[in-house]
């Protein structure tokens, strides 16, 4: 029996046969290849699930990598934000510049970790994605599987410690004078939202950067503009003015972390997503400087488009990819 | 020479079938040609990138139950085409059909990481190789038995020397019994009791596996080991069947072209466009046999 098989597809199970003749396998050359549809990428899916000892394998030995090199081990995963806040707590001491809405109500440092400790998840998984070619190249080389497999093993060794982190946050907020509320039970939902935004762009960095070493050096000042022109150092009421506001989620991150700091902070004052402008649409129910359910149904539903389209175009391009990575790195 | 028939040929009347078959396999790159491309940067922005045929037109026949060679200089394009074996570049014409899973080891180490330890990097390994988690023990003591790295496989890789690499990397990549295994110039980088262990191994497992495919500049060993051999010379096949009379159809080759300067400009030239490398007349008359005669 023949079966076909490309780098892109999964190699099709062996059918029992009760003969004695082995099974062929074959190999197309890519423009005798099919496009890739619907059923291809549920198989490409499947495959990826069948590689899921890989997946925890390598995210199991990137974390052993996080301790490895250092001797303040995990502790840096936490010691970098918190570095990074006392940085700019004291930059916007020296320039007593009051940049955020809540600072009648909020303490700095804490609304500053509540905005770095979720941008450092972002930032450690986009970063990885951009360099998943570089670091693991003679995998690349060697082994056929699906590329998808090295994005999800840094992305759920970044979730684990971030999930460490967002624990010390919370401890941190109180020890800061933050009043605990009962939105803090929302929190393990909105992680797992943030996750879907953070999943949904890594393809995206990952395909760039297979295709242009420059893009790879662009990326960390693409991610520094994307922390500058998010609400991470400072939130949307005071800094930007209140026509452009609903359009400043037109950026995804401005609905993450807007949503982090109502629920981190009771009264806190969000401004209000554009969809909750509309009125018509979905019903404003910011009471407590929350997003309305609709506004997350349709933020996590595109997130969900972002992440399909994305993931479609990096199970297509896996054999481009492949080359390309052969060649340029 | 001692070639020896491949152990496990079947002796029925009916051959099986070749383990891999290429036919007009073809890798095309898209590189700025460094003869053609201006200088700077704007060279690099102005000349079109061109066709670069890494392989062109190869096509080979891996009897059951055999050790295939594939010889050839540095940019030859055997390494290009271990990794078409090894389904992990796509190639651009052509078709391939394997009857069995292949398994490649094209470098010291599959991926392994300095700063982890042997055990890790192992156990990395075992699992890319798709190897089951519950037979790890048994799969370590067995590598520990063959490599004798005892306590160093606690230390990380970095510590180790090349030859421990190697020990590692080859035992690893040999201790899942696959069907058809593609190596890379991985035997010889060890002491000569290495490669004399890796040489034994090699045999005792040709025994079990479909077959075992070997890029190597150790043209001893392929006379001394294999069964079939193949020569490639910018990205084609130049001679392919019994490994003597290709080892010394390409001896030859190597022979005449080291004391001409300018060939490889010419078959630089001659890849870009597209053409056949400039292999002097009295060379290129081996037959180039696509099913490859094993004894």
């Amino acid at each position: 029996m023949r079966t076909g098989s490309s780098i892109t597809a999964p190699p099709t199970p062996a059918a029992a046969t009760p003969s004695s003749e082995p099974e062929v396998r074959v190999v197309r050359a890519s423009s005798q290849q099919g496009k890739l549809g619907l059923s291809g990428y549920a198989a490409h899916l499947r495959w990826l699930v069948a590689h899921t000892p890989l997946v925890l394998s390598l995210a199991r030995t990137q974390l052993k990598l996080t301790v490895s090199r250092s001797r303040l081990y995990y502790l840096w995963w936490m010691l970098d934000p918190v570095l990074d806040t006392a940085c700019y707590a004291v930059l916007f001491a020296l320039i007593r510049a009051s940049t955020n809405a809540g600072a009648d109500t909020v303490p700095t440092v804490a609304f500053l970790l509540a905005g770095i400790v979720p941008w450092r998840m972002n930032m450690a998984c986009w970063g990885a994605a951009g360099n998943t070619w570089l670091s693991h190249r003679a995998i690349l080389e060697q082994v056929r599987f699906p590329h998808l497999v090295l994005l999800l093993a840094r992305f759920l060794s970044e979730a684990w410690l971030y999930a460490v982190a967002l624990g010390v946050l919370m401890t941190a907020c109180v020890l800061f004078g933050v009043t605990p509320s009962w939105t803090w039970l929302l929190l393990p939902g909105w992680v797992l939202v943030h996750g879907l935004v953070v999943l949904a762009f890594m393809p995206l960095f990952a395909i760039g950067a297979a295709f242009s070493l420059d893009f790879l050096k662009l990326l960390p000042y693409l991610l520094r503009l994307m922390f500058f022109f998010s609400p991470i150092l400072y939130s949307l009421i005071p800094m930007v003015p209140a026509w452009a506001r609903p359009w400043m989620y037109a950026n995804p991150m401005a609905m993450l972390m807007e949503t982090y700091r109502g629920l981190l902070f009771s009264g806190y004052e969000r401004a209000p997503a554009v969809l909750n402008e509309a009125g018509e649409v979905v019903v404003e129910a910011a009471v407590w400087g929350l997003p309305s359910a609709g506004a997350v149904a349709i933020y996590v539903g595109a997130m969900a488009a972002v992440l399909l389209t994305t993931s479609y175009w990096f199970i297509k391009l896996q054999p481009t990819m492949s080359r390309n990575v052969s060649r340029m790195y | 020479m001692s070639q020896a028939p491949p152990p496990n040929a079947a002796s029925s009347s009916k051959p099986p079938p070749p383990v891999v078959r290429a036919e007009g396999v073809g890798v095309c790159f898209r590189v700025a040609n460094p003869q053609a491309a201006g200088r700077g940067i704007a060279g690099r922005w102005l000349k079109p990138r061109q066709p670069f045929w890494a392989l062109r037109d190869v096509s080979f026949e891996v009897p059951h139950g055999s050790m295939f060679f594939i010889i050839g200089r540095n940019g030859a394009g055997k390494t290009t085409l271990l990794r078409v074996l090894a389904e992990t570049l796509e190639p651009d014409a052509g078709t391939l059909s394997f009857t069995g899973k292949v398994t490649a080891f094209l470098s010291m180490g599959l991926g392994f990481n300095p700063e982890l330890t042997g055990k890790d990097n192992l156990e990395m390994a075992l699992t890319l190789m798709g190897v089951d988690r519950a037979t790890f023990p048994e799969r370590r003591a067995e590598i520990d038995d063959f490599t004798k790295l005892g306590p160093f496989l606690d230390m990380p890789i970095k510590t180790y020397s090349a030859g421990m690499r190697a020990r590692l990397g080859f035992a690893i990549a040999t201790s899942v019994e696959p069907e058809v295994l593609i190596m890379d110039e991985v035997i010889n980088a060890g002491d000569e009791q290495f490669r004399e262990a890796a040489r034994k191994r090699l045999q005792t497992m040709l025994g079990k596996a479909r077959a075992i495919i070997v890029a190597t500049h150790g043209l001893r060993q392929v006379t001394d080991q294999g069964h079939a051999a193949m020569w490639i010379e910018a990205g084609r096949v130049q001679a392919c069947g019994k490994t003597e009379e290709v080892v010394t159809t390409y001896r030859r080759f190597v022979k005449a072209v080291r004391n001409d300067p300018f060939y490889d400009a010419r078959a630089r030239a001659a890849r870009f466009a597209g053409e056949s490398p400039p292999i002097p007349a009295n060379l290129s008359a081996t037959p180039l046999d696509p099913v490859v005669p094993v004894d």
